[in-house]
């Protein structure tokens, strides 16, 4: 008898430690009996047009977690068509050429905004974000969403109305700013062994559909569970972000996870020669920094910033840094989708240019969106009224937003956006005629921005360049 | 006709969610077989992909008064030893390679303490052990696995769990 129990308990703790360490290999086996081309069904493919490729990589990362009791159960999982195409980590990998409409743009840049604006945008400590991740994360949770909780999602992302099919093709559209050398974007959701069962098809249909999420299964309160999660994150950031999770609330039942890589030299790049120590006046007192230097060109200015727009090499992206002439917390409250898209044109057109005096930046961002978020709008997706239903099949019970976590890293250099070299291309020796100054000396705003849509993918107020080192 | 059965019935018909269901109830014991066989990982996970992709082929040819478990459990197990037997064949391994075989065959177990107490055992216990309370396998399907008979590894199974209950204490 005793010797009985003992076996049952080490047999609950291996079977346990068995499921949180196997691996997900459907998806490398779903990919391979496509190929395999067994049995064929009345001539309809079983499997969606999408392609699997392996890639790799990432820079931000927004994380919703879903809570519940648990349960016990199988599902199929049939994989829905998309013109967007994802490998089976759910990287995507290659794009048609969707485009956001303007009216999705202008709301995607105000849900932005308003995030950074909630987090705290004073200048008195570094808040930087991805918009584009923390979106796609919270599209994927809308698409489960009925009733009151889906129209807090409106309001939250700030949509003009609630037709989410649209709202999925513009999300395929901000996806596709994000392919190319410079950038790796990827989707997955995560569920709970036990929880399984009690899935919707079609919400996994709808997340594949428009973010080519790929789904997993594991057991959240396995302790590697964490490990599991942790290491996707840092494969697909390339190590950029490391989440550090160690454990998850032991009612998760599912994790809905985006990932954001990216890396990309200037168009332009800073001279190292001329990089020198100066002072950056933070609003907790001086720093002595190294400034990289250089004449660019996209300046302008007006009586309350100057501004300048710094392209990237891949030719879609740039760098928008606007200097308050006075305090940033003013600036940045002041800041709205309008008035980003007027500054980078106003950068794109601009014949001036500036002798730019500019902090190499390595810092990294943390922080928990769930007050943010519940003050722009989504409270009930937290509480005990939250309706996911669409997540759900019937009489599967119910699921609130636990958590929402969003990190980010930042690397600016002479080379590029975390580039981890200094140098190369030497300054043209004629230089130009100075017009003007802008020396980034004290706390700024930043935002990564795609050229052609002036959607902020990455944004933030940086208070200390050197917060990392 | 049990539930498996039916699935593979199904997953015959080329039905791939019947795969899916398949791989969700089996594929924790296929890749705890593989681990057990081979101790390495990366080669476990080969197996479970391969098994699921062969299943997937084969399904048709399978009988419906046979287990289906166990048909599937066979197939894990044939390809284990198919790569046993492709890298006896391949001739001696290389240098600092020689301890690698059965090292990570207890890599799932989060618990160091109960690692150690179970790499304490006997190999074949510790596999008999491993797959009875880990991946829930009978011990007939055990024996089937390992060629034993059924009353040799019941016996291997009590004295490897009275060993281990003398090495591992719950706390």
């Amino acid at each position: 008898m005793r010797l009985n129990n003992f076996a049952k308990k080490v047999g609950r703790e291996l079977q346990a430690d068995l499921a949180g360490s196997t691996p997900e290999a459907w998806p490398a086996i779903e990919a391979a009996v496509r190929r395999a081309e067994p049995q064929a069904e009345s001539g309809k493919p079983r499997y969606g047009k999408r392609k699997w490729k392996f890639a790799a990589a990432a820079i931000a990362v927004a994380v919703c977690a879903a809570c519940v009791p648990l349960f016990s159960d199988l599902i199929p999982v049939i994989q829905a068509e998309a013109k967007t195409a994802y490998d089976n980590g759910g990287r995507l990998s290659d794009v048609s050429s969707e485009k956001c409409s303007e009216d999705f743009i202008e709301s995607y840049n105000t849900f932005g905004l308003d995030l950074l604006k909630q987090l705290d945008a004073s200048g008195k400590q570094n808040v930087f974000l991805s918009p584009a991740s923390v979106y796609l994360a919270l599209g994927m949770t809308y698409g489960g969403a009925d009733g009151r909780t889906a129209e807090g999602f409106v309001k939250t992302l700030r949509l003009s109305g609630s037709d989410f099919p649209k709202f999925g093709e513009n999300c395929r559209g901000l996806q596709a700013m994000m392919t190319g050398d410079s950038f790796r974007l990827a989707n997955a959701i995560w569920i709970d062994n036990g929880f399984r069962g009690r899935i919707s098809d079609s919400f996994l249909d709808r997340d594949r559909a428009y973010f080519g999420a790929s789904v997993g299964t594991l057991r959240f309160a396995s302790s590697a569970a964490p490990k599991i999660i942790g290491d996707w994150i840092r494969k697909n950031t390339n190590d950029r972000i490391d989440p550090k999770i160690k454990e998850f609330d032991p009612d998760t039942v599912m994790l809905l996870a985006n990932t954001i890589y990216f890396k990309s030299d200037w168009k332009d790049q800073f001279d190292a020669n001329n990089t020198r120590d100066d002072v950056f006046h933070a609003l907790s007192g001086d720093k002595t920094l190294k400034f990289m230097h250089g004449m660019r060109g996209g300046y302008f200015e007006d009586e309350t910033l100057q501004g300048i727009r710094l392209p990237y090499e891949d030719g879609k992206t740039s760098l928008l840094i606007l200097l308050p002439k006075k305090d940033l917390s003013g600036m940045a409250s002041s800041l709205s989708a309008e008035k980003l898209a007027a500054f980078l044109r106003q950068g794109r057109e601009s014949k001036e240019s500036a002798q730019l005096s500019l902090p190499r930046v390595h810092f990294s961002y943390d922080a928990t969106l769930n007050d943010a978020l519940k003050a722009m709008g989504l409270a009930e997706a937290f509480g005990g009224q939250a309706d996911f239903g669409g997540m759900l099949r019937p009489g599967g019970g119910n699921l609130a937003i636990s958590k929402v976590q969003h990190m980010t890293a930042l690397s600016i250099d002479e080379k590029g956006t975390e580039a981890a070299a200094a140098t190369t291309v030497a300054m043209v020796a004629s230089a130009p005629v100075m017009e003007h100054e802008m020396n980034v000396d004290h706390p700024f705003f930043a935002a990564i921005m795609n050229d052609e849509s002036g959607a902020a993918l990455f944004a933030g107020v940086i208070a200390d360049p050197s917060a990392g080192e | 006709m049990d539930d498996i059965n039916r699935l593979l019935a199904k997953a015959g018909r080329g039905d791939g969610a019947a795969l899916e269901s398949l791989y969700r109830q089996l594929g924790n014991g296929v890749y705890c077989l593989a681990l057990s066989i081979l101790g390495e990982k990366g080669a476990a996970e080969d197996v479970l992909q391969e098994t699921f992709v062969r299943v997937w082929t084969m399904a048709h040819t399978h009988s419906p008064g046979k287990s289906g478990r166990s048909w599937i459990l066979a197939i894990a197990r044939n390809l284990c030893l198919d790569r046993l037997r492709a890298a006896q064949n391949a001739g001696p391994s290389q240098e600092g390679e020689e301890e690698r075989s059965g090292s990570e065959a207890l890599s799932f177990v989060d618990n160091l303490e109960l690692k150690d107490a179970l790499g304490k055992l006997e190999e074949q216990a510790r596999k008999i052990v491993v797959l009875h309370l880990a991946a829930g396998f009978k011990f007939r399907e055990i024996a089937a696995l390992l060629g034993e008979k059924q009353s040799r590894v019941q016996r291997a199974y009590y004295a490897g769990v009275e060993q281990l209950s003398a090495y591992y204490t719950i706390q």
